[in-house]
């Protein structure tokens, strides 16, 4: 399974329109229950992780023909205002388009692709430029 | 009550604002007596009856007993709802409702800001939504005051009172202090007497009135400085030029300190904190780390005056590139004006005000397409 955004782009900003692509190469003998298609911000860090989806989609085996693997299936969304991707000292917060496929006997097969939206700075940066702005300023 | 103590002050040499001061710590005070006073009538009646408790149920429970009960009780609760109400309109003045209530027009900006919230579902809602100020555009309203510490030495005070009461009865009993046959017709008819044991050995039971006579005092003053941290230091309040907040952008910030003390230091500053929630075993723990700490203003030997508090104007600029406030189910971060303040013989005061930053980037009308 491969998943790729238009034109290589992986950082957006809000209100921008995310189109990707994703492709399932599957073997003759590979039968697919369904796929989900999602958009979604999760966090990492000491705290639980929260999921918070923007997108989703389901396709039902009988939405699927032998013609649907050919082809690149695409995902667009209009990207929200929040949350913005951060990387904080105990908390993280990530964006990534999700494609899962159903199989057989309950398995399932994950692809996560990761992308940023919005641009913020981590703290530490922040506090080094206020350091750095006072030390000119007094200078 | 309280215009009777203006009245009572009156004609005395205390200004106004004085008399006002002066009328809330002597209603303070009297509302803390009046529950001290019920909870050491309560045990009182309790230690004496179980102590000239007799078989004969009917001549145990007589009309005095249940009024002097009624009476204990409602002494309790008259108490502990006065000083319920007098921490609940603590640092409110009347003039800054009155000032709120007439400027209506103004409330189309909090309508504007409920509307924003709702298109930024993960961004953290404002706990306590600012209202209209009086020098600049809003009012920043503060995070309630931790009252817990308050209630919990107000409670371990009230048992300490309790157990100290029946040991000082059962003590002058004991050494004859008393007039009351209590303890001889006690040791005739009440052989499983929960008392059994220190009634038996005054000498402990004394040994123990000691140090709770201690710990109740220790207890005592401690729920009076508590009470004293909160209602003692005036009113912290704070405005700003804008509200919500955005990254990069410079806010003015109106400050205004009231109280009756000398501050040594007081410090503004700008702070953000993550918080992670998860399950530890069996628990739920919260871990709260500060990311990011700004310090707006600090002035020293600050003179506050009843009538005449400490004013000042300072900027806030939120730095570009910050994250906005985020809030989820396990996690959160938070932005905050954290005032602090220390003053001599005082307890440091410190007050906190939830700010909401938002994205730089509202969403915008036409999808740009890369």
């Amino acid at each position: 399974m491969e998943v790729g955004f238009e034109d290589d782009v992986d950082h957006f900003q809000p209100g921008d329109f995310l189109r990707c692509e994703y492709t399932v190469n599957l073997l003759p003998e590979h039968e697919i229950q369904a796929i989900e298609t999602s958009v979604i911000w999760v966090t990492e860090g000491k705290g639980d992780t929260d999921i918070g989806v923007h997108h989703f989609e389901r396709r039902p085996k009988q939405a699927l023909t032998p013609d649907t693997f050919k082809q690149p299936q695409r995902i667009s969304t209009v990207m929200p205002a929040s949350p913005l991707t951060y990387d904080g000292n105990i908390l993280k917060i990530r964006w990534c388009i999700r494609v899962r496929l159903f199989l057989p006997n309950a398995h399932q097969v994950t692809h996560d692709c990761f992308f940023s939206l919005g641009e913020t700075k981590s703290f530490s940066k922040i506090s080094d430029e206020i350091q750095l702005k006072s030390t000119v300023s007094s200078d | 009550m309280r215009h009777w103590y203006m009245q009572f002050f009156r004609g005395r040499p205390f200004s106004g604002s004085n008399r006002r001061w002066w009328a809330g710590v002597a209603e303070a005070s009297l509302a803390g007596v009046l529950m001290l006073a019920g909870v050491i009538s309560l045990c009182v009646v309790l230690t004496v009856t179980v102590l000239n408790w007799t078989p004969v149920a009917e001549s145990n429970i007589t009309s005095l007993l249940v009024f002097q009960l009624l009476l204990s009780v409602a002494l309790i609760f008259i108490g502990g709802l006065w000083i319920s109400r007098l921490l609940w309109h603590v640092g409110v003045s009347a003039e800054r409702r009155g000032a709120i209530a007439t400027r209506k027009s103004e409330v189309e900006l909090l309508n504007e800001l409920r509307r924003q919230r709702q298109d930024l579902p993960t961004v953290a809602r404002d706990p306590f939504p600012p209202k209209v100020g009086k020098n600049l555009s809003f009012r920043l309203i503060p995070s309630p005051r931790n009252i817990w510490g308050l209630v919990t030495t107000g409670i371990f005070s009230v048992i300490l009172v309790a157990i100290g009461t029946v040991l000082s009865i059962i003590v002058a009993d004991s050494f004859g202090v008393t007039t009351n046959d209590w303890f001889q017709k006690w040791q005739s008819n009440m052989a499983d007497n929960p008392f059994d044991d220190l009634s038996n050995r005054p000498w402990l039971a004394a040994g123990w009135l000691l140090p709770i006579a201690f710990a109740a005092l220790w207890s005592i003053y401690q729920f009076f400085r508590q009470l004293l941290k909160l209602t003692g230091i005036g009113s912290t309040s704070l405005e700003i030029s804008n509200y919500p907040l955005t990254p990069g952008n410079t806010y003015q910030i109106f400050l205004s300190q009231a109280g009756r003390v000398r501050l040594k230091l007081l410090d503004v500053d700008l702070v953000c904190q993550e918080e992670a929630t998860f399950n530890q075993g069996t628990d739920i723990r919260t871990e709260i780390t500060n990311v990011f700490s700004q310090r707006l203003f600090r002035r020293r030997g600050i003179g506050l005056k009843p009538g005449k508090p400490f004013e000042t104007e300072f900027d806030l600029t939120i730095p570009s590139g910050s994250m906005h406030s985020f809030k989820s189910l396990n996690n959160r971060i938070l932005w905050k004006i954290v005032v602090t303040g220390q003053a001599k013989s005082w307890p440091r005061l410190e007050r906190n005000f939830t700010l909401s930053i938002h994205p730089p980037a509202q969403l915008e009308t036409k999808p740009k397409i890369h």
